[in-house]
C-alpha cells in the first residue's frame, strides 16, 4: 500500500527517531511483528499436516481445498493505516495485538468443504491445546447484521502462552474468494486512498452492485452444493444397488 | 549429521533486501513441520535480526510464510540466492540461536563473496571466496608495511601462508602494487634475480620497471614459451652481474613509485637458501654474502617493501648452518590458527555448502577429533566426512570418529603426511643423525601423556648420537614442521592431536 500525505505526517509525528521517515518506519514496525509471521508459518504447517492433507486424501478424486498464503502478515503501511483509522483502538504501543496482523486462508471447493475444514480446525486437539478460539461465521449471517457481502468462517486464534498474539484463519469457497479479491481491488483499496471522501472514489450505487455480486455468488455456491449432493446421492444409490 | 532435504514445501523464508538496491537480496528458507517449531523458528528469526544489527542500515529484513513453492514473494526477489537450511543447523543443544553462525553467514553476503559457502580445499591454495577470515592478520600486515616496515611472515606448515600472500597480491591496499615471487626451484643469487624478473615480466603494470630493452615488448601478452625464451636470453646478462641487474630494476621501481608503494613478496625463501647451500662446497660463504647483500639492499628503498616467508623459519634454519641470517630488521608476523569460534563457523559454513545438516554437537566432535585446526587437516577431515555422508545419507557421531580413524589415520593416509616425513629426512642435511634424533624426540612426545621436560628430550637426543649443539636448532625448526610447542613450564608437547596420533600409529615403528 502506498503511503498518503496523512500517513507520512503520522509517521513523522508519532514514530520515534530515527525511524520517523517513510524510508525507515518499516524498521520500527517489522521487528515487532516477527513472531506473528513465524506463528503463521508453524500453524500453516500444522494445519496442512493434520487437516488439509488428510482431507485431501479423503477426497482425492476431486479438488477439495488449498491453503492460500497471500498477504500473510500485514505490511507496515497497512498497520499505520489501521492505527490511524480505528478511532484510537490501536496505537503504536499496542498494535501488535491487532487480530489480523497474521492470517492465511483456506479456499474450499464447496460450501460442504468449508464446513468440514472448519469442524476439523475447531476440533483439532493440538490447536485447542495451544490457542483460544474466537469464531466469526458470516456465511449464514442474518442480512440485518451483515456489513459486507463477504461470506467466510474466520477463526481468530490467540496463543494461550502469549496472550495478545493473534492469528486469523479464513475459510471460504473459491467463489467467495473471487469476490473478495475483486472487492479488495475495486472498493477496499480505492476507499483507503481517501477515507473521508469514499463517494468520490467509489460511489454508493457501485458499492451496491458489488454487494449484489456477492449475493449472486453465494446463490451459485448453494446451487453447486445442491448439485454436489445430488451427484453424491446418485453415486451412493448406484453403489447400494450393485 | 545428514544430507539436507531440500524438497520441503512448507516453511519460513527470511529475506534480506538491500535498502539502496532492492535487486541485491538473498533469502534463507527454513522448512517447518508444525506448531512445535514455533519457538525455535522465532528464535532463529529474531537471531538473524540481532545479527543484522552488526551491519545497520544495509538490509531490510522480512519473514514470509511459504506454503508451497517459493515464487516471487517480492518483485525484485533473486530466486538464485535462496539458501535452504534446517533449524538444527543454527541452534545449540539448548535450542538457542548460534549468533556466531548467523554473523559468519551474513558476513559472507556483506563482503559480497562470489561463493557464500567456502569449498573444501585439500592441498591447493585457498583463493578468493575460499580464502576465509584472515582480515585481522592482513590489516596488521598492511599497517606495518605502511609504517615502512618489512615483514617476515612466520607460520608452521599447512597454516595457509601462501594462500594469505596470494590474497594480499590479488587485493592490494589502495596505492600499492604487489608482485609475488615464488623462489622454489632457485639455487643461486642469479636465480633469485631471475625469479624476480620472471614475476615482473608477466605483470602488465610492471612493464615500466623492466630493463629498457624489455619494456616495450608486451611480454605479459606473450605465451609462456616466448616468455621463457626471453628469460633464457636475460640469464646471460644476469649471470654477468646479478647485483647490477637487480639493482637497476629496483631503482626503476623506486624512482617511478613516488606516489605509490611497491610490495615484493618473496615466498619459499628457505628453499632458495637451502638449495644454494647444497650446490657447492663454499656455499656457506656465498649464502652469508648473499644475506649481507640482501640486508643492505632492502634498506635502500623508501617506496619498496618486502615480505619474506618460507616453509621453514629462516633464522632457525640458517642458524642450523651457523649462518647469520641478517633478518633482524624484519618485523615478524605470526600467522595463527583460527580461534575456536572461527573454526566452528568455518565448519558450519563448509558443511552447509555441501548440503550437510550438522548440529553444533557434531561440530564439536569434529573439532575435538582434529585438535588444533590446522587448515589442511581440518579440510581433509571435512572432505572425508562429506564424501561418506553423501554415500550413506546420514552419519552418527561414531561414524564421524570412524572416518577420522580410517581416513585420516588409516593405512592409506600416508600421502597426507608426506611433507612432514620429507621434512624430517631433510634434517640430516644440516648435520648427520639429526633425523634420527628428531624421530626419537617425536617417539617420546607421542607416547607421553604430558609435556616432556627439555632436559629429558636432550638426553634422548644424545642417546641417538646426534650432536648436542644441533638440539636447540632442530627443536626450534620442529616447531614449524611438526607443530611442537612449549607449555608454561617450558615443557615440550606435540601441539596437534592429529599429528600425535598419526605418529603413534605410523611413526614409532620406523627405524632410527
Amino acid at each position: 500500500m502506498k503511503l498518503s500525505d496523512h500517513h507520512i505526517e503520522f509517521i513523522k509525528d508519532k514514530i520515534p527517531e530515527p525511524y520517523n521517515t517513510p524510508e525507515k518506519y518499516g524498521d520500527f514496525i517489522s521487528p515487532k511483528i516477527q513472531h506473528h509471521g513465524t506463528l503463521c508459518t508453524t500453524v500453516i504447517a500444522e494445519v496442512k499436516k493434520r487437516i488439509v492433507f488428510p482431507l485431501g486424501e479423503k477426497y482425492k478424486h476431486r479438488f477439495f481445498c488449498r491453503i492460500d498464503t497471500d498477504h500473510k502478515t500485514k505490511d507496515p503501511s497497512s498497520i499505520i493505516d489501521k492505527i490511524m483509522r480505528d478511532d484510537n483502538a490501536y496505537t503504536l504501543d499496542n498494535f501488535t495485538t491487532m487480530k489480523d496482523l497474521a492470517r492465511f486462508r483456506i479456499v474450499c471447493n464447496f460450501l460442504h468443504d468449508v464446513d468440514e475444514v472448519s469442524e476439523a480446525i475447531k476440533n483439532d486437539k493440538l490447536l485447542k491445546q495451544k490457542f483460544n478460539f474466537e469464531t466469526k461465521n458470516t456465511i449464514e449471517e442474518h442480512p440485518e447484521s451483515r456489513k459486507s457481502a463477504e461470506r467466510s468462517i474466520k477463526f481468530i486464534l490467540e496463543h494461550k502462552q502469549q496472550p495478545g498474539l493473534f492469528l486469523e484463519i479464513q475459510i471460504m469457497t473459491q467463489l467467495s474468494e473471487a469476490w473478495d479479491k475483486k472487492d479488495h481491488f475495486l472498493v477496499y483499496e480505492t476507499r483507503r486512498k481517501k477515507p473521508d471522501k469514499s463517494d468520490e472514489n467509489f460511489p454508493d450505487y457501485l458499492d451496491a452492485k458489488m454487494y449484489a455480486m456477492g449475493e449472486l455468488l453465494y446463490v451459485a455456491d448453494n446451487y453447486f452444493e445442491a448439485l454436489r449432493e445430488a451427484r453424491d446421492e446418485t453415486i451412493q444409490t448406484e453403489a447400494d444397488k450393485s | 549429521m545428514r544430507i539436507r532435504n531440500e524438497k520441503t514445501e512448507t516453511g519460513h523464508l527470511l529475506s534480506f533486501i538491500s535498502k539502496s538496491d532492492p535487486s541485491d537480496n538473498f533469502s534463507f528458507f527454513f522448512p517447518v513441520e508444525g506448531l512445535d517449531q514455533f519457538d525455535t523458528l522465532l528464535e532463529i528469526t529474531k537471531g538473524f535480526e540481532k545479527c543484522l544489527e552488526e551491519w545497520p542500515g544495509i538490509y531490510n529484513y522480512n519473514g514470509y510464510s511459504i506454503n508451497k513453492n517459493i515464487e516471487k514473494i517480492f518483485p525484485e526477489m533473486d530466486e538464485t540466492r535462496i539458501y535452504f537450511f534446517e533449524q538444527t543447523e543454527c541452534l545449540s543443544a539448548e535450542l538457542r540461536f548460534i549468533e556466531s553462525f548467523g554473523k559468519a553467514l551474513l558476513k559472507r553476503f556483506i563482503q559480497k563473496q562470489n561463493v557464500i559457502f567456502p569449498d573444501i580445499v585439500t592441498g591447493a591454495m585457498a583463493a578468493e571466496s575460499n580464502f576465509y577470515n584472515r582480515e585481522t592478520t592482513i590489516q596488521n600486515m598492511w599497517e606495518l608495511l605502511c609504517n615502512n616496515r618489512n615483514i617476515q611472515l612466520r607460520a608452521p606448515r599447512r597454516f595457509g601462508k601462501t594462500s594469505l600472500l596470494n590474497h594480499i597480491t590479488k587485493h592490494p591496499q589502495t596505492g600499492w602494487q604487489v608482485c609475488f615471487v615464488d623462489l622454489e626451484g632457485g639455487d643461486s643469487a642469479e636465480k633469485f634475480v631471475e625469479k624476480i624478473l620472471a614475476a615482473l615480466l608477466v605483470k602488465q603494470e610492471c612493464v615500466s620497471f623492466l630493463p629498457d630493452h624489455l619494456s616495450g615488448l608486451y611480454i605479459y601478452e606473450m605465451s609462456q614459451i616466448e616468455q621463457l625464451a626471453i628469460l633464457r636470453k636475460e640469464r646471460e646478462t644476469i649471470q654477468r652481474d646479478w647485483k647490477i641487474y637487480v639493482e637497476t630494476i629496483f631503482s626503476k621501481i623506486e624512482n617511478q613509485s613516488t606516489d605509490n608503494h611497491f610490495l615484493i613478496i618473496l615466498d619459499e625463501m628457505s628453499f632458495l637458501i637451502e638449495d644454494m647451500l647444497s650446490q657447492k662446497k663454499n656455499s656457506i660463504e656465498d649464502v652469508t654474502t648473499f644475506m649481507n647483500w640482501f640486508h643492505d639492499f632492502r634498506s635502500r628503498f623508501n617506496t619498496i617493501r618486502f615480505i619474506l616467508t618460507g616453509s621453514e623459519h629462516l633464522p632457525s634454519f640458517l642458524n642450523a648452518y651457523e649462518i647469520k641470517s641478517r633478518l633482524d630488521d624484519l618485523e615478524s608476523v605470526q600467522l595463527n590458527l583460527f580461534d575456536e569460534e572461527t573454526t566452528e563457523d568455518f565448519i558450519f559454513l563448509v558443511l552447509a555448502g555441501q548440503k550437510v545438516v550438522v548440529s553444533n554437537e557434531e561440530i564439536h566432535v569434529i573439532k575435538d577429533l582434529v585438535g588444533k585446526p590446522i587448515p589442511y587437516f581440518l579440510q581433509l577431515l571435512l572432505d572425508a566426512i562429506c564424501e561418506v555422508c553423501k554415500e550413506q545419507k546420514s552419519l552418527s557421531n561414531a561414524d564421524i570418529v570412524r572416518i577420522y580413524e580410517h581416513r585420516l589415520l588409516g593405512s592409506n593416509s600416508k600421502r597426507y603426511f608426506e611433507s612432514i616425513t620429507r621434512q624430517l629426512d631433510r634434517y640430516d642435511r644440516y648435520k648427520p643423525r639429526n633425523t634420527a634424533g628428531a624421530k626419537s624426540i617425536l617417539d617420546k612426545l607421542a607416547l607421553s601423556d604430558d609435556p616432556v621436560a627439555i632436559e629429558d628430550l636432550k638426553t634422548i637426543w644424545q642417546q641417538t648420537a646426534a650432536r648436542i649443539e644441533q638440539f636447540d636448532i632442530i627443536l626450534e625448526i620442529m616447531k614449524d614442521d611438526i607443530y611442537l610447542a612449549k607449555d608454561e613450564n617450558d615443557h615440550i608437547f606435540i601441539d596437534s592431536k592429529l599429528i600425535k596420533e598419526w605418529w603413534q600409529k605410523h611413526g614409532i615403528a620406523g627405524l632410527r
